[in-house]
């Protein structure tokens, strides 16, 4: 019976949510069919070319100075600067989750044994493999600017080094100085937005040179926003993976 | 007709999150309805022969016909505060299952607070 | 002063928490006091202003803005808030393991009260949530498990829709400014359909932090079994930031037609959250389905949409955390000092500790909607504004007044009746919760028997409710 009732309001959501798709007409804006719909009827259509407070004009991959944000990467140009406070939100979720799970499994107990003991060829390749994943995750948040990736991306491959690390290893523990650099981050984030407020007068304010749009060393606060977001959330990741392996918590 | 899947998708979680009684299932309707919003939000930033938003040598012009970036910033932020909770939540569980020897919703609500 | 200090401090302040964790309690009230005073500076002002973040020009950035609702409501929210953490202070065995996250709480609720856009909501929507849900787990070992575990479920299935319903509107509107939204309903340029679909899932999803009736289920368990602190802060200080929220999101950018769905079941949430609370056996659950109940009070006005309506719905919102806070923190104090908080235990309190008696008959007196008292102005509001949509609303109403004042009589008499069990030991008597509990009395008499031009401030918050979002929207839209 209860399967049944699940049922019908499932299908029920699935077709009142059917009947409004491509309700797009000429007097009423609804949801357009899909992929035909005009950007220029959008907010985005001002962020792809860059003219939010600035002028509408070309921006050239190479070439434009000084434009706004001065991203090539139209999707990081909005997460972290014209958006930059969700994202400040988004980190803040992540802090709070992974110091609930701290709260709750963490603490200085032994950690749990894996139950297959891994072979002396994993266990020295994890060890070659895990310094490149290392050098991967950096480059994937520092050129979050440029090419796809990002902070969140490159924090996560980290961990993903760190965990493969405690997968054939178990003696690994994470080390005491990652909820430090977890702090210190976050409140790095937090001191960049108040320098915004107090040089530029709004808070997350870029007031870096944007210089040439597609070089690295460009794009203002955004390179360096999302370093701070990579090591934070690399730190952060391997501190929920370190909880996990270890045994009972707290009790809170 | 990607919209109609991503939709069905939800549906499908939400059905999970009514019918199951496994708290771990129920995390995982969770994140399949979630993934199925997610895929909804970025189906309503494609457009008909867009092209990736980001500049580089081959698009190197702010004037070609991007895809909408801004849905793919909002599930960047979804995606990212969907782990925290799934974590946060199969935190609990390890906790729930130690402190009461079961993960059955139905059995933790008969019980009560008579074990412990 | 610029709004967005009032999140900035107490998010730095919870990052540097986290390394240094010895100082971390006094990192919270560093940043409660911090809140409070700037709190009150913000309410000296009047008039609608919007603050950008980042320097971009909303609707394109994401800003801030400070309405006359927002001047009452961000000090009320704020300086609960500290009175609640002074409490928690003054016991020996604060520990200073959720500091942190009481910290990010006051934060995002600063956050939920002070932006204007639709995606910066849900991110701090989603902060307040997982800080509820971890301050959900404070109390006894399993069972607040249990219901922090059916309060995350639900929350999170809640923002899910909630962000659904916000892609919608998005999809339709292309821009997630709610004032540039606001505008575009206003005008009459969104089809009917897409807004009364992102209505219903809107409502769905700011339905769970508001406790309307289908998705109020994890409110009895979270209010009974988490720890006294944190159920003084969920019960008094998240609702103030919530049910305002949801009324200044669906009046915006909701249907007309949704608005009669608002009214049903905020009226039902009225009528439930009041016939079980009569039922209840002991305080503390009495105490939380009460508050449902004034939830589907604040909120069915929110359905009837006029600015009477909304100035009582402001009122309400205002009684109910004053006097929610004393009540919780009076019941912290009895299960503390007499191991229970059921009716018989509670005999002869009033006569033992006379000031803790006397602040709880005025919080109760005033909650239940008695004349001299804050809460009969506001309810008198209530009703009169309602008779003008259905006569069926207002006798609703009384109703559920006359069931609330019956058992809220019940604990009065319970309080001032002698008590003949064994012997107690002597009440120690604390002084901050009756220096509180007076301050927070006091506010509810004088505001009950003050003059209508103490109440004006009032009307103009329910006036900033309906056109200070639009007026803000008309001008960005006309700056373009």
């Amino acid at each position: 019976m209860k399967r049944i009732i699940a049922g019908i309001i499932a299908l029920l959501f699935f077709f009142t949510m059917s009947t409004v798709l491509n309700t797009d007409s000429q007097t009423v804006s609804g949801i357009p069919r899909y992929g035909e719909f005009d950007l220029s009827e959008r907010n985005s259509h001002s962020y792809v070319t860059k003219s939010v407070n600035d002028t509408l004009k070309e921006v050239k991959f190479g070439s434009t100075t000084d434009a706004e944000t001065g991203s090539a990467n139209f999707v990081t140009s909005i997460v972290v600067n014209y958006r930059s406070f969700d994202t400040m939100g988004e980190v803040t979720v992540l802090f709070l989750s992974a110091t609930g799970v701290g709260l709750l499994l963490g603490g200085d107990k032994k950690r749990l044994l894996s139950p297959i003991k891994a072979s002396p060829i994993v266990k020295t390749a994890a060890k070659i493999v895990s310094p490149l994943l290392l050098i991967l995750g950096v480059y994937v948040f520092t050129h979050g600017h440029l090419t796809p990736g990002g902070g969140f991306p490159g924090g996560a491959i980290i961990a993903a080094a760190f965990l493969l690390l405690v997968m054939v290893d178990d003696e690994r523990r994470a080390p005491a100085m990652l909820k430090v650099l977890e702090g210190s981050m976050g409140l790095a984030y937090v001191l960049l937005g108040i320098g915004g407020l107090l040089i530029s007068g709004s808070f997350l304010q870029n007031f870096l040179p944007t210089g040439v749009v597609g070089n690295l060393f460009s794009a203002g606060l955004i390179p360096i926003v999302y370093s701070l977001i990579g090591l934070k959330v690399g730190a952060e990741l391997s501190g929920i993976v370190d909880d996990f392996v270890s045994e009972g918590g707290d009790n809170i | 007709m990607i919209q109609y899947f991503s939709l069905l998708l939800t549906a499908i979680g939400i059905y999970g999150l009514l019918s199951q009684k496994n708290l771990v299932k129920l995390i995982v309707s969770l994140n399949i309805a979630e993934i199925g919003v997610n895929l909804f939000i970025v189906s309503i930033g494609y457009i008909e022969k867009g092209v990736v938003p980001i500049l580089s040598s081959e698009n190197n012009s702010s004037t070609l016909l991007f895809v909408d970036p801004l849905p793919q910033a909002l599930v960047l932020t979804s995606i990212v505060i969907g782990v925290g909770i799934t974590a946060l939540a199969l935190a609990i569980i390890v906790t729930i299952s130690h402190s009461k020897g079961t993960i059955d919703i139905d059995e933790l609500t008969e019980r009560g607070g008579a074990e412990e | 002063m610029n709004p967005v200090w009032l999140i900035a401090v107490p998010l730095a302040l919870a990052f540097i928490s986290t390394f240094a964790n010895k100082i971390s309690n006094w990192l919270l009230i560093l940043s409660a006091i911090f809140n409070a005073v700037a709190g009150i500076f913000l309410s000296f002002s009047s008039g609608t202003v919007s603050y950008s973040i980042g320097g971009w020009r909303p609707p394109f950035g994401i800003d801030l803005i400070v309405t006359d609702a927002t001047r009452i409501l961000l000090p009320v929210a704020n300086i609960l808030f500290f009175f609640a953490v002074i409490i928690h202070f003054s016991k020996k065995r604060a520990s200073e393991k959720f500091s942190v996250v009481y910290t990010i709480s006051l934060a995002s609720l600063n956050g939920i009260l002070l932006t204007n856009d639709l995606f910066n909501l849900f991110v701090f929507l989603e902060i307040a949530g997982v800080a509820a849900y971890l301050l959900a787990m404070t109390g006894k070992k399993g069972e607040s498990k249990v219901a922090a575990f059916k309060y995350l479920l639900l929350g999170s299935v809640g923002s899910l829709l909630y962000l659904l319903g916000v892609a919608v509107l998005y999809a339709a509107a292309g821009t997630l400014n709610i004032s540039a939204i606001a505008t575009k309903v206003s005008d009459g340029l969104l089809n009917g359909d897409v807004m009364l679909v992102s209505s219903l899932l809107m409502i769905a999803g700011l339905g769970v932090e508001s406790k309307l009736v289908p998705f109020n289920g994890w409110v009895p368990g979270v209010f009974t079994k988490s720890s006294n602190m944190a159920t003084l802060v969920l019960a008094s200080v998240y609702p103030v930031a919530m049910i305002s929220t949801f009324s200044r999101v669906i009046l915006a950018v909701g249907d007309r037609r949704a608005l009669d769905l608002v009214i049903v079941l905020g009226v039902a949430t009225v009528l439930i959250g009041e016939v079980i609370a009569f039922k209840q056996r002991n305080l503390r659950s009495t105490l939380a389905y009460s508050s449902i109940a004034q939830s589907g009070l604040a909120i069915f006005l929110v359905g009837i949409g006029t600015v009477e309506a909304l100035t009582a719905s402001v009122m309400l919102i205002i009684n109910n955390a004053l006097a929610k806070f004393v009540l919780f923190s009076v019941d912290s104090y009895t299960t503390e000092e007499l191991g229970a908080d059921d009716l018989e235990s509670l005999y002869g309190l009033g006569r033992m500790a006379p000031v803790v008696g006397l602040i709880f008959t005025v919080s109760a007196l005033s909650i239940s909607g008695m004349p001299l008292f804050f809460g009969f102005r506001a309810k008198l509001l209530a009703i009169s504004s309602s008779f003008e949509s259905l006569l069926v609303v207002p006798i609703v109403i009384l109703l559920a007044a006359v069931i609330e004042i019956t058992y809220y009589f019940r604990w009065i008499f319970a309080l001032y009746r002698p008590y003949q069990g064994e012997e107690r030991a002597r009440l120690s008597l604390p002084l901050e919760l009756m220096a509180i509990g007076v301050v927070l009395a006091a506010i509810l008499v004088f505001l009950g028997s003050s003059s209508y031009e103490t109440l004006m401030t009032f009307s103009k918050a329910g006036n900033a409710m309906v056109d200070a979002i639009i007026t803000l929207g008309k001008n960005l839209i006309g700056g373009v």
